[in-house]
């Protein structure tokens, strides 16, 4: 029931004009390449680069044309409150930061936030030997510094941090790349970015050790039939293959121009 | 929105009970598996859930009481308990308040000083709400701590009272709650007569404190009733089941 | 998130059972615990479920709608076109303290919001299966809100899929009140009881399979032991049509690529069996409601 004795808001709001842009957005032109001349199956090119924060044990940054993100490992350091537990602590802090998105994001954590976080987490605690750091903690502080698609955001903060552990010299079962693909009518995009995510039916993250050929994390959303998703994780798991050597190469570099 | 009267013409209230009448109260012990104790209790269309845990060891260090057993109490509502929808913070002040006062109401009544640095939690969950939380929240714990073995020294039943013009009324529900009937929550321990949780947030005159007083302890002594008999019937039923000879 | 612990031999114990597909309450691997179902105990929402698994886990889901603004997105007019069309629905989980010591205090801030977040995705996103179109009342200015509250009441195992379960149930169980658009475009919710529709589209909300890796094999519905025994989980959202409506694995540990195609494959025909026997317990719970109304026998545990 309304409270009337107080003064309410307007009780008519007003939507503001939208106008209609002229032309529709063409995801695809007749030779079946999308708006930035990649093919369905292509993904984005990567730049990685390790060793860029000079306080962190580890650090790492990756750019996918419009996503940019920075990763800082820090430790494996004493736990502060010790818990009863014969593994390490591993703790994932992802934040968008302020101007990363079409709105502004607020500077505190939000629940988006929060959720991958925990996401990242599960991505990559079967990767890292907890079990060799009993008593410790290891912090992973992801910063977004331009979002383009969440889903390739989450792909590619996945494949940062694991870099970036790499880089602190903690001891890893395998490295973790991670893949993102949008399907939009019926078909698969890979590596999506914000125009293809905004009209996906459906989005699949994948994160996968290539040694292993075992995957640590799996998020899809959308109704897709079984078949589809079968071989949305096939191309995922492909590029995988694909980003984990440029991860490796990354991590090797440095060593190189020491010599 | 006309006034509604609370008494109408025939002297019945607006949900058609007498002014001297509880609502129907249902209650059963030991509903929930993960809990020590556990109990389920609606008096019209007020529901709550309680859960007690313990005695066991006091998780916060700084908390241990070296003589006697700490208690906890905490209450939740769920977002759809009233008629309309609000996520309420866990640390909302009001409710805080009332488990502060179901706390204090207990504390005397349970034996503490047999479980010296241990811990007793009491959770409860306001279901669905239409008026008498503290009342409730008093009577779904005591049946948890019942069922849960706790020791007390003997049973705690609220029950609340107002006065409308000259007639006390019994167990206000929420829509007189609304209408600013002065409310009156007594605890009473049925047994030795007395009193453990007297409240009383508007302003009532003097003279009238008595009645309402006896009112709502008469109350008590009604729920007294429904709670000892349903403790009994389910002990006896445990029983029956654990020697079917 | 748990503090509870788990002794090696316990750990043994529930492996070597699964390995022989014998569980210790005597099911089989994919065996699913019995599902009790109750639909219409809050009177103060437009419509609620509660559901248990045998004597286990717990949940009653309360949904409600009210008229809210639509809202505006101004970044994309093709996506912002779409969405004034559109009602909205919001979505809440809460584990009360009640159902276990470890959601007391803020312990179960991370687990909300891990629960709710992930529900929210599923039913907010096309795979929702909900007509958002016909909760729309003025396009672009007023729309349906649709809250769904859920709350864990007792915790014994797999919390995410009968929240799934209830949220159906209470979404069958929602009448939506009809509305007249006056000429000042005021919108009158209608006073006659009688006169309401049911959120269309609500066969084709998703329920969750969780498939808990244990050892080398996978269980569904794991109590809360073999929930500590689980090395990675796997839960597959699956609608009446066998559409695979989300998948997300929750956890530590990692899935080897063979079994996942396995997995997801059991999760999606037990999800589909499950769903069939959920419908018909709802098609009974219209005639029992009817009985319990005359018998004035409603509520939570005088029905049990």
């Amino acid at each position: 029931m309304a409270d009337r004795r107080r003064i309410q808001g307007p009780e008519v709001s007003v939507a503001p004009i939208i106008l209609k842009s002229p032309n529709k957005i063409q995801l695809l032109d007749e030779n079946l390449c999308r708006r930035n001349g990649r093919n369905l199956e292509d993904i984005r090119s990567i730049y990685l680069k390790t060793g860029l924060i000079s306080q962190a044990n580890g650090s790492a940054f990756i750019e996918l044309s419009k996503t940019k993100i920075v990763c800082g490992v820090y430790g494996p350091r004493q736990t502060k409150i010790p818990a009863f537990s014969g593994k390490g602590n591993l703790n994932c802090e992802i934040k968008f930061a302020p101007f990363s998105c079409p709105k502004r994001r607020p500077p505190y954590r939000d629940s988006q936030e929060k959720e991958l976080s925990q996401l990242i987490y599960e991505a990559l605690t079967p990767s890292i030997r907890l079990d060799l750091l009993p008593k410790s903690t290891i912090d992973i502080y992801i910063t977004i510094l331009e979002n383009d698609g969440t889903a390739s955001c989450l792909a590619a903060a996945i494949t940062c941090a694991s870099v970036a552990v790499a880089d602190a010299g903690i001891e890893m079962l395998d490295l973790v790349p991670a893949c993102s693909a949008s399907y939009i009518n019926g078909q698969i995009f890979m590596d999506s970015d914000l125009i293809e995510e905004k009209r996906e039916s459906g989005s699949l993250v994948l994160s996968y050790m290539p040694s292993l050929k075992e995957i640590t994390h799996i998020l899809q959303s959308g109704e897709v039939e079984l078949n589809l998703t079968s071989q949305a994780i096939e191309q995922c798991t492909d590029s995988c293959s694909k980003i984990y050597s440029i991860m490796i190469d990354s991590l090797l570099l440095p060593i190189q121009n020491m010599k | 929105m006309s006034r509604h009267e609370p008494i109408g013409p025939q002297g019945l209230r607006q949900d058609g009970r007498r002014a001297d009448q509880l609502r129907n109260i249902n209650c059963k012990p030991s509903v929930l598996s993960q809990s020590d104790g556990s109990s389920y209790i609606e008096q019209g269309y007020t529901k709550c859930l309680a859960a007690v845990y313990g005695p066991r060891e006091t998780r916060q260090k700084a908390q241990i009481l070296h003589n006697k057993a700490l208690i906890t109490v905490e209450i939740s509502l769920a977002p759809f308990s009233m008629s309309e929808r609000k996520k309420r913070k866990k640390f909302d002040k009001r409710l805080l308040e009332i488990a502060s006062a179901v706390k204090q109401t207990f504390e005397p009544i349970i034996m503490t000083n047999l479980f010296p640095r241990s811990q007793i939690d009491i959770f409860l969950q306001i279901l669905q709400y239409d008026g008498g939380m503290t009342q409730i929240c008093i009577n779904a714990a005591t049946l948890a701590l019942i069922d849960a073995g706790i020791p007390m020294l003997e049973y705690v039943c609220a029950c609340s009272a107002g006065i409308v013009e000259d007639t006390t009324i019994l167990d206000l529900n929420n829509s007189e709650e609304s209408l600013g009937i002065p409310e009156l929550t007594v605890a009473l321990l049925p047994q030795s007569q007395k009193v453990t949780l007297l409240q009383l947030e508007t302003r009532l005159h003097v003279d009238k404190l008595e009645s309402v007083t006896a009112m709502a302890i008469k109350g008590a002594k009604e729920v007294y009733k429904k709670l000892d008999k349903t403790s009994r019937d389910y002990i006896g039923d445990l029983l029956q089941k654990s020697n079917p000879t | 998130m748990s503090s509870s612990l788990i002794s090696p031999s316990e750990l043994d114990y529930i492996i070597r059972g699964v390995d022989d597909n014998l569980r210790a309450d005597g099911r089989g691997r994919l065996d699913y615990r019995e599902v009790i179902l109750e639909t219409g105990l809050i009177f103060q929402a437009n419509g609620s479920a509660r559901c248990r698994l045998s004597k286990g886990t717990d949940v009653l889901v309360g949904v409600k709608v009210e008229i809210g603004s639509i809202e505006i997105d101004g970044t994309d007019e093709e996506v912002a076109a779409v969405k004034a069309k559109r009602g909205r629905v919001v979505c809440n989980v809460e584990c009360s303290p009640i159902a276990s010591q470890q959601f007391a205090g803020r312990g179960a801030d991370d687990i909300n919001n891990e629960l709710t977040q992930l529900v929210d995705r599923v039913l907010n996103g096309p795979q929702g299966g909900l007509n958002l179109e016909k909760l729309c009342i003025i396009p672009g200015e007023e729309c349906w809100v649709v809250y769904i509250d859920a709350l864990v009441l007792d915790y014994g195992g797999n919390i995410l899929d009968l929240i799934f379960m209830t949220i159906r149930a209470a979404l069958y169980n929602t009448r939506v009140p009809k509305t007249v658009i006056e000429e000042d475009k005021e919108v009158e919710i209608s006073d006659d009881v009688e006169e309401w529709e049911r959120i269309e589209g609500w066969e084709l909300v998703p329920i969750s399979i969780t498939l808990n890796k244990i050892g080398t094999r996978h269980i569904v519905d794991a109590t809360v032991l073999e929930e500590l025994a689980t090395k990675a989980k796997l839960s597959v959202m699956v609608n009446k049509n066998g559409k695979i409506c989300g998948i997300q694995k929750i956890g530590g540990g990692s899935i080897e690529h063979g079994l996942l195609n396995e997995m997801m494959q059991t999760g999606r025909s037990i999800g589909q069996n499950l769903i069939l026997n959920l419908d018909k317990m709802l098609q009974k719970e219209d005639e029992i409601n009817a009985e319990r109304a005359k018998n004035d026998k409603i509520g939570f545990f005088a029905a049990a």
